[in-house]
């Protein structure tokens, strides 16, 4: 290893952070360069050469590395290399580079190239891994959610085939009685009541009928009474008159007298017993008739109002009927919805395998990452020792570190990129470090 | 409530017309006197001009049915509609009756 190459690792740094206080810097740098001499000698002719062929490859990197430019650029003839849409570079089609491909060697490029590349490739498959992890646990997470959803909706069927088992049935004295059950009975019930109404009824006028015929018979009985007392003052008329016509025969009618008070007493006797009988039987009459108007008033209370609800409580437990039948299609299409909404769930949960295409999509892409970064390593190691001292370009890599640097718009990207940057060649690339501690045999190498 | 008697024979006709309640017991008791009549065998009772009936009048059919069995009487209800219908239904007087 010839050379020892300076690496200004705090400029490189900064350059990620900040802003136009190191473009200032850059640009002095620069102008100091263009108003060098143009040495023309092996390196610079070499130089052209290997730039020329190199050029367009170093046009598609700088293309693709990002095309937004430098904060700080102010003037365009300066930073050539910077310009994302750079055209393909020779002397010839380029002539204001000239000077620039002179001074500066391809080589050196390259090299100058390898450290951003691979620290951003290495950012690049570390966040990858990162996202596909972050991925992996979310679908994870939304997986452990779809099954509790399921879950939740499968408990809650089951909740509403409890409220209409529970709707269709009854519980009375401990006992599960469903609905038409209870139809039955109530309407067994209500039967028996009806039939008791009726029953009722038919005796309450069988007794009408029955004091119709007695208050009858009273009447009567007070008819004959008439005629007792008509026949009894026509009875002791009689006897009055036979009293006289006694008087009238004198001493012979004297026996005959004798009867006739009999008579008329006897008639006055009947007369009292038909006064008390007229008594007893106004006494019986009454009671009979107040009979009358209390059965009356049990007769007439018309009782078919009550027999009437016996059908508005058929239409009511009919429709009680028709309720749970309802309730037996909505619990139905309840069931039917939930099975479909645990089809769904399932479904959902096999789509998120997408997953899975995603891993080998970062897997597939971090690993050819990986082989470009090795490749970059293994270059570069290959490379360093022919590189001259002052021919690598530090400008350039400047550039470009700055360049990629503001394009990472998540601070985490730009302190890992720092940190890699910082770390090329000491803490990875494995294949950097042996090739080059081959080619030293123990001088003093600062690596990157 | 109006009561009109038809002679058929062995058979006698009764159409009622109004309102069969209470007040009627004491009409109705020449249907009564009619199933005790020897020459009676059967009775038909019409309904059909009838728009109201109480339970008192239910009670009046009972007894009709009581005597008709014990004088060897077919006693038949004719042309209950509406409210009369419904009265027969729940009173089930299809099982007591010959409903025509």
């Amino acid at each position: 290893m010839e050379a020892v190459l300076k690496e200004d690792v705090g400029i490189s740094e900064e350059n990620i952070k900040s802003d136009s206080a190191d473009g200032e810097l850059l640009v002095d740098v620069l102008e100091e360069v263009n108003e060098g001499d143009v040495t023309e000698g092996d390196s610079g002719g070499q130089a052209d050469n290997v730039f020329a062929e190199g050029s367009s490859d170093m046009q598609r990197l700088t293309e693709e590395s990002g095309s937004a430019e430098l904060e700080s650029q102010q003037n365009s003839s300066i930073l050539p290399l910077s310009e994302h849409n750079m055209k393909f570079c020779t002397v010839e089609n380029a002539p204001e580079f000239k000077e620039f491909l002179a001074q500066n060697s391809a080589l050196g490029a390259w090299v100058a190239f390898s450290r951003p590349s691979s620290s951003l490739i290495e950012v690049v498959c570390s966040k990858l891994n990162d996202a596909a992890a972050l991925i992996e646990s979310s679908t994870l997470e939304l997986n452990e959610k779809f099954k509790e959803l399921a879950s939740g909706a499968r408990s809650q069927s089951k909740i509403v085939q409890q409220v209409v088992d529970r709707s269709n049935s009854l519980e009375v004295d401990g006992k599960e009685i469903s609905i038409l059950e209870f139809s039955d009975i109530f309407n067994e019930s209500l039967a028996d009541a009806i039939e008791k109404v009726l029953r009722i009824s038919k005796l309450a006028i069988s007794m009408v009928y029955s004091l119709d015929d007695a208050i009858e018979a009273i009447q009567e009985i007070e008819k004959f009474n008439g005629r007792i007392q008509a026949i009894n003052k026509q009875t002791n008329l009689l006897s009055l008159n036979a009293t006289i016509e006694s008087a009238r025969a004198g001493e012979a009618g004297k026996g005959f007298a004798v009867v006739s008070d009999e008579v008329r007493s006897v008639s006055k006797e009947i007369n009292i017993l038909s006064v008390e009988m007229s008594e007893k039987i106004g006494q019986v009459g009454n009671s009979v008739r107040k009979g009358y108007e209390t059965l009356q008033e049990v007769a007439t209370t018309d009782m078919s109002g009550s027999i009437r609800t016996k059908d508005t409580l058929d239409i009511l437990m009919e429709a009680l009927i028709n309720q749970t039948e309802e309730f037996k299609v909505i619990l139905g299409d309840a069931a039917a919805q939930s099975e479909k909404t645990s089809q769904v769930m399932s479904n959902m949960i096999v789509g998120m395998q997408f997953q899975d295409k995603t891993m080998q999509y970062v897997q597939n892409s971090v690993n050819s990452l990986t082989d470009i970064n090795y490749a970059i390593k293994y270059i570069y190691g290959k490379t360093i020792p022919d590189v001259k001292e002052g021919e690598f370009n530090e400008i350039f890599e400047d550039d470009f570190v700055q360049k990629i640097s503001s394009h990472l718009q998540l601070s985490e990207f730009k302190q890992d990129y720092a940190t890699r940057l910082v770390n090329y060649g000491v803490s990875g690339g494995g294949a950097l470090s042996i090739s080059v501690q081959e080619a030293d045999d123990g001088d003093d190498i600062e690596l990157f | 409530m109006n009561i009109s008697q038809n002679l058929l024979g062995t058979t006698v006709e009764f159409l009622l017309s109004g309102k069969f309640t209470f007040s009627d017991h004491d009409s109705f008791r020449t249907i009564i006197e009619k199933i005790k009549d020897s020459n009676t065998k059967s009775v038909i009772i019409d309904f059909s001009g009838v728009d109201f009936i109480d339970s008192a009048a239910l009670g009046m059919l009972l007894i009709a049915r009581e005597e008709g069995d014990k004088y060897a009487v077919q006693i038949s209800l004719r042309g209950a509609q509406g409210q009369i219908e419904k009265m027969f239904k729940v009173s089930k007087f299809d099982s007591l009756f010959t409903l025509i």
